[in-house]
C-alpha cells in the first residue's frame, strides 16, 4: 500500500487497494493512481471523483493528468481494472459543486521507462540510424563525437539562448497560505533509475528529515517504477502528463501556491518547473529556488543552459563538479556567489575500504564496469580490449560488469570482437567491488560524465583508473590516464596507456596516488548532502 | 572564499637572480597562495637552489623533460596553477624582483579598473623598471587610443593592447575562456598574442602604483636591427610568430605593415642578406604556421 501523502478520503476503493487490504494494483500502480487522484483533488478541491483505472500492455506509459481524463473511450488494448470514488480533502474556500467529476486514469503497463533512445524509436528515420548504428557502432560514434565536437566548437558558443531579465520588483501574495504545511517541491523529469533522479531522491528524503512536505513533480512519460522507494514515504508525488491546458495550469499552481506554505523550490530535471519559477518568484520571492547540475550537454544544451537562462529566477545553482563551476561562473557569467559547488561522492567508503591484495599469477585484468547504454559505450571497451588484446604479447584478462540496454549487443560484440576466451560478463546483483578487487585498472569510456562514483570506488580499491578526458573527469583522474572521447583516438591512446601501465607498476602506482591525491583534495570542498541539508534548514525561517 | 593568487616563474639556467625573485614574491603584503616555479629543464644548479623551498607548502616545483622556452613554461605554469584551483594567475621572469605591495596593487587596480569601466578586465600588468629605476625599454605596455579614460576617473591605471609577460596578473576567467599561451610559439610574441587574444572583450591596464623591476644585462628594447648570427634564433622564432598571427588573427595590411618594417629595421641595422633571407622564409613560414590554442581543465 502506498504510504505517500494522500489528498483525499476513499469513498469506494473498488478493489484497488487505496484504502489497505487485497489490491488488484501492484505497489507501482497503486503509487501512480494516489499520484493521480492527488493531482485532481489539488486543483479541483472539495469535489468527488469516479475514476475507472485502465491496465495498458507493456511499454505503454500512464495517463494520470491532463486531456486523456477526460477522454471517456480508451484503446482495446486497455483493460478496466478497478473503478475508485474519492473525495478531496484540500480545503476549500468557496462552495463546491457537489456533481461527481468522472475520471479516466490510465496507468500504462510495465517496463515503460523514458528516455528512448534516438533509434528505440517508431518510424524509418530511427531505422535508417539503427541499422548504422548497430552495424557499424564505432564509425557509427566516430561521426557522433565529431557531431559534438562541432557543437562544442561552432554552434554552441554561438547560440545562446536569451537570459530571462531579473525580477525587480515583486511583493509577496496577498493570501498566502502562511499557515499551511511547510513544503519544497521538486522537480524530476520521472522517477525511475539515473544519476540525476539518485540524487533527487536523496534530497527529497533531506528535506522530509528537516521537516518539510516534499511535493514531487514529474514533466516526462514513464512508468516511474521508483515511485515505491521508501524516500517517498510521506511525500506528494503529482506525475504529470505534458501538455496541460492553461486553465489546468493555472489551477495547479495557484493550489500549490495557496494551500501549501512553498519555503523553496528544488529542481533537478524538470523542464516545466523550470519555466515556472520565474512566476513562483514573481508571486513570492521569499521563496527560494535552487537547481542542481550535474554534467554539460553540448549537443542539446541540456539543463545547464536552462539553468542559465533562467539563472536570474534561480538563487543557487547546485553544482556537483569542478568544471560545471567554472562553466557557470567563467564562461556563462553567472554571479560566482549564486553557484555552489558541492560534490556527491562516498568518501567515508573510500577511506574504511580495505587495500585489495593482488592474487599471484593473475593475469593483468582490465576492467569496465557501468551500465551497458549509449553514454558508457561498452562497444567501444570492447574494441579497446580486442585491439588491446592483438597488440600485446603479455597475458590480459578483461571482466565487463554491466547490466542494460545494450546487453544484446555487448554479448554479441564479444564473439564478434574474438574476446569470448578472455573476457568475462558479469552483472548485477554481483559486487562491483568483486569486480574491483579482481583489477588492476578500470577503463571509462564514457561520452560523458560528471564525477564517476566507479573511480572512488576503484580507488579505494588500488585500482587505476584510465578515463576519456570529459566532464570533471580530471578532478579524479591522474592526467596521465585521461585519452581523447573520440573513439579511433581512444582506442589508439587508450591501448598505448595501457601497454605503459602493464609494463610498469610503478606507474600504476603513481596513477593511483594522484587518484587519491584528487580525492583527498576533492574533499575538502562541501559534500552535497551536507550543503543540501544545510540549505533546506535555511528554509525553515 | 578570499580568492586564491597563484605566482608562476618560469625559469631557465638564471640561478644567480632566482633566488632574489622568488623570496621577493613570497614576502609580499598580499601573500601569494601559491607559487610555482617552472623549471625550463635547466643545466645549471637551480635544482639545488629550488630545493631549498621544499619545506614551503606554498612553493611547487614544475620540472620539464626539456627547454620548451618561455611559452611552453607560462603555458604550463599557468595550467598547473588553473589546475590548482587559483582564481588569479601573476606570471613573470626569473629576473623579476617584485616590490613588497605590487600583488596587493594589482589586485587593487584591477579590481578598480573593472568598477570604472563596468566591466571584466582580462589582465592587469604592473609598471616594469629597469635596475637604476628608470622605465625597462623592453616592457613598455602598448596603450589603447583612450589610454587615460581611467586616468580622467582618479585612477592610476592605464587601458593597454598588450604587454610581455613580467608581472602579469591574469583571472582564472582569461583563462577558461580563451586557454592557455601558445606552447608551439617557443619564444617571442607568445606575450603579445596572448594579452591580445584575451583582450577581445576590451582591453587590459597597467596598474602604475604595482612595480616591478626587471634585472636585464642591459636596459634597451629590441629590434630586426639588432638581429646577428648569435642571436638569430630567437629573431626567427619572432618573425615566424608574428607574422603567423598577423596574417590569421589581425589582418593583411597589419601583416604587410609588419613585413615592411622589419625589412627597413633590418636594412637600416645593417643586417646581413643571409640573415634576411632566413626572416623572409620564417615570414612565409608564419603563413602556414597556425597553432590553436590549448583550454586548460578545471580540477578543483
Amino acid at each position: 500500500m502506498s504510504r505517500a501523502r494522500k489528498l483525499f478520503e476513499v469513498v469506494d476503493d473498488g478493489g484497488s487497494g487505496l484504502a489497505g487490504g487485497e489490491s488488484r494494483l501492484s505497489d507501482r500502480e497503486i503509487g501512480l493512481l494516489v499520484g493521480a487522484l492527488n493531482y485532481h483533488s489539488l486543483i479541483q478541491p472539495g469535489r468527488e471523483f469516479k475514476a475507472i483505472v485502465l491496465r495498458g500492455p507493456g511499454g505503454e506509459f500512464p495517463r494520470l493528468t491532463g486531456y486523456a481524463c477526460h477522454r471517456h473511450e480508451w484503446e482495446p488494448n486497455r483493460t478496466v481494472v478497478c473503478t475508485v470514488q474519492v473525495k478531496s480533502t484540500v480545503p476549500v474556500t468557496a462552495a463546491v459543486d457537489s456533481a461527481l467529476v468522472p475520471l479516466v486514469l490510465d496507468l500504462g503497463g510495465d517496463r515503460a521507462e523514458g528516455g528512448a533512445m534516438y533509434y528505440d524509436r517508431p518510424g524509418r528515420k530511427a531505422m535508417v540510424l539503427r541499422k548504422a548504428r548497430f552495424g557499424a557502432p564505432i564509425a557509427f560514434d566516430a561521426l557522433r563525437q565529431g557531431l559534438t565536437d562541432y557543437y562544442e566548437k561552432r554552434l554552441t558558443p554561438n547560440r545562446r539562448p536569451p537570459r530571462i531579465a531579473p525580477i525587480e520588483s515583486a511583493v509577496p501574495l496577498q493570501n498566502p497560505s502562511e499557515n499551511g504545511e511547510p513544503a519544497i517541491i521538486f522537480g524530476l523529469h520521472w522517477l525511475e533509475m539515473g544519476g540525476a533522479e539518485r540524487w533527487a531522491i536523496e534530497t527529497i528524503a533531506l528535506a522530509r528529515e528537516a521537516g518539510f512536505l516534499p511535493i514531487v513533480l514529474t514533466d516526462r512519460e514513464s512508468a516511474h517504477p521508483w515511485i515505491v522507494r521508501p524516500e517517498l514515504d510521506g511525500a506528494l508525488v503529482l506525475p504529470m502528463n505534458l501538455p496541460m491546458s492553461d486553465e489546468e495550469e493555472s489551477e495547479l499552481l495557484l493550489a500549490l501556491l495557496t494551500k501549501f506554505s512553498v519555503r523553496g523550490i528544488h529542481v533537478h530535471h524538470n523542464g516545466w518547473l523550470y519555466h515556472r519559477l520565474p512566476w513562483f518568484k514573481a508571486m513570492d520571492p521569499r521563496i527560494r529556488t535552487v537547481d542542481s547540475l550535474h554534467v554539460i550537454e553540448w549537443r542539446t544544451g541540456g539543463f545547464v543552459e536552462l539553468g542559465v537562462k533562467l539563472s536570474n529566477a534561480i538563487d543557487m545553482h547546485h553544482v556537483i563538479s569542478p568544471q560545471l563551476r567554472d562553466y557557470m561562473v567563467l564562461q556563462r557569467d553567472v554571479p560566482k556567489e549564486r553557484v555552489s559547488l558541492a560534490p556527491l561522492y562516498g568518501l567515508n567508503e573510500v577511506e574504511a575500504a580495505p587495500k585489495a591484495e593482488k592474487h599471484p599469477g593473475r593475469p593483468f585484468t582490465v576492467s569496465f564496469v557501468g551500465r551497458l547504454s549509449q553514454q558508457k559505450r561498452p562497444y567501444l571497451f570492447l574494441r579497446y580490449a580486442a585491439q588491446l588484446k592483438r597488440s600485446t604479447d603479455q597475458e590480459v584478462r578483461f571482466i565487463l560488469h554491466g547490466s542494460g540496454a545494450l546487453a544484446e549487443e555487448t554479448s554479441r560484440l564479444v564473439g564478434k570482437y574474438g574476446l569470448a576466451d578472455c573476457l568475462e560478463l558479469r552483472e548485477p546483483p554481483r559486487s562491483v567491488d568483486d569486480t574491483l578487487a579482481d583489477s588492476d585498472l578500470l577503463v571509462i569510456s564514457s561520452d560523458n560524465e560528471g564525477l564517476t562514483l566507479t573511480t572512488f570506488e576503484a580507488t579505494a580499491l588500488d585500482v587505476a583508473v584510465l578515463s576519456t578526458d570529459v566532464g570533471s573527469q580530471a578532478s579524479l583522474v591522474s592526467g596521465k590516464a585521461l585519452v581523447p572521447r573520440q573513439p579511433l583516438a581512444f582506442i589508439k591512446e587508450a591501448v598505448e596507456r595501457t601497454k605503459a601501465i602493464m609494463a610498469s607498476e610503478e606507474l600504476r602506482e603513481q596513477i593511483v596516488e594522484e587518484q587519491r591525491q584528487k580525492i583527498a583534495a576533492l574533499k575538502e570542498l562541501p559534500e552535497a548532502r551536507e550543503w543540501t541539508a544545510k540549505l533546506y534548514e535555511g528554509w525553515k525561517a | 572564499m578570499t580568492d586564491q593568487v597563484a605566482a608562476v616563474v618560469v625559469t631557465y639556467n638564471r640561478v644567480d637572480k632566482l633566488g632574489r625573485v622568488l623570496d621577493s614574491i613570497l614576502a609580499q603584503t598580499r601573500p601569494v597562495d601559491r607559487l610555482i616555479v617552472v623549471d625550463n629543464a635547466s643545466t645549471d644548479s637551480t635544482p639545488q637552489l629550488l630545493s631549498v623551498y621544499d619545506d614551503d607548502p606554498r612553493v611547487e616545483i614544475v620540472r620539464l623533460d626539456s627547454n620548451t622556452g618561455g611559452a611552453g613554461g607560462f603555458s604550463a605554469g599557468m595550467e598547473r596553477a588553473y589546475e590548482r584551483g587559483a582564481d588569479w594567475v601573476w606570471i613573470m621572469d626569473d629576473d623579476c624582483y617584485t616590490d613588497e605591495n605590487a600583488l596587493e596593487k594589482l589586485l587593487a587596480g584591477h579590481a578598480e579598473a573593472e568598477a570604472g569601466l563596468g566591466r571584466k578586465v582580462p589582465y592587469s600588468c604592473s609598471l616594469v623598471r629597469y635596475t637604476d629605476g628608470s622605465i625597462c625599454e623592453m616592457n613598455n605596455a602598448g596603450p589603447t587610443w583612450d589610454w587615460g579614460r581611467l586616468i580622467a576617473q582618479g585612477q592610476r591605471n592605464v587601458l593597454i593592447t598588450n604587454c610581455s609577460f613580467v608581472s602579469v596578473l591574469i583571472p582564472r576567467r582569461s583563462i577558461a575562456k580563451y586557454g592557455l599561451p601558445l606552447v608551439e610559439y617557443f619564444i617571442w610574441f607568445d606575450d603579445m598574442e596572448y594579452t591580445l587574444r584575451i583582450s577581445a572583450e576590451g582591453p587590459g591596464v597597467q596598474v602604475l602604483d604595482s612595480v616591478v623591476t626587471h634585472d636585464m644585462p642591459e636596459n634597451r628594447g629590441v629590434n630586426f636591427g639588432d638581429l646577428n648570427p648569435g642571436n638569430a634564433w630567437k629573431f626567427l622564432y619572432g618573425a615566424r610568430n608574428e607574422s603567423s598571427y598577423r596574417w590569421h588573427h589581425d589582418d593583411k595590411l597589419a601583416w604587410l605593415q609588419f613585413v615592411v618594417t622589419t625589412y627597413a629595421w633590418m636594412v637600416k641595422g645593417g643586417v646581413g642578406r643571409r640573415l634576411q633571407l632566413r626572416v623572409a622564409k620564417q615570414i612565409l613560414a608564419g603563413l602556414k604556421f597556425d597553432p590553436k590554442p590549448k583550454m586548460a581543465r578545471s580540477v578543483r
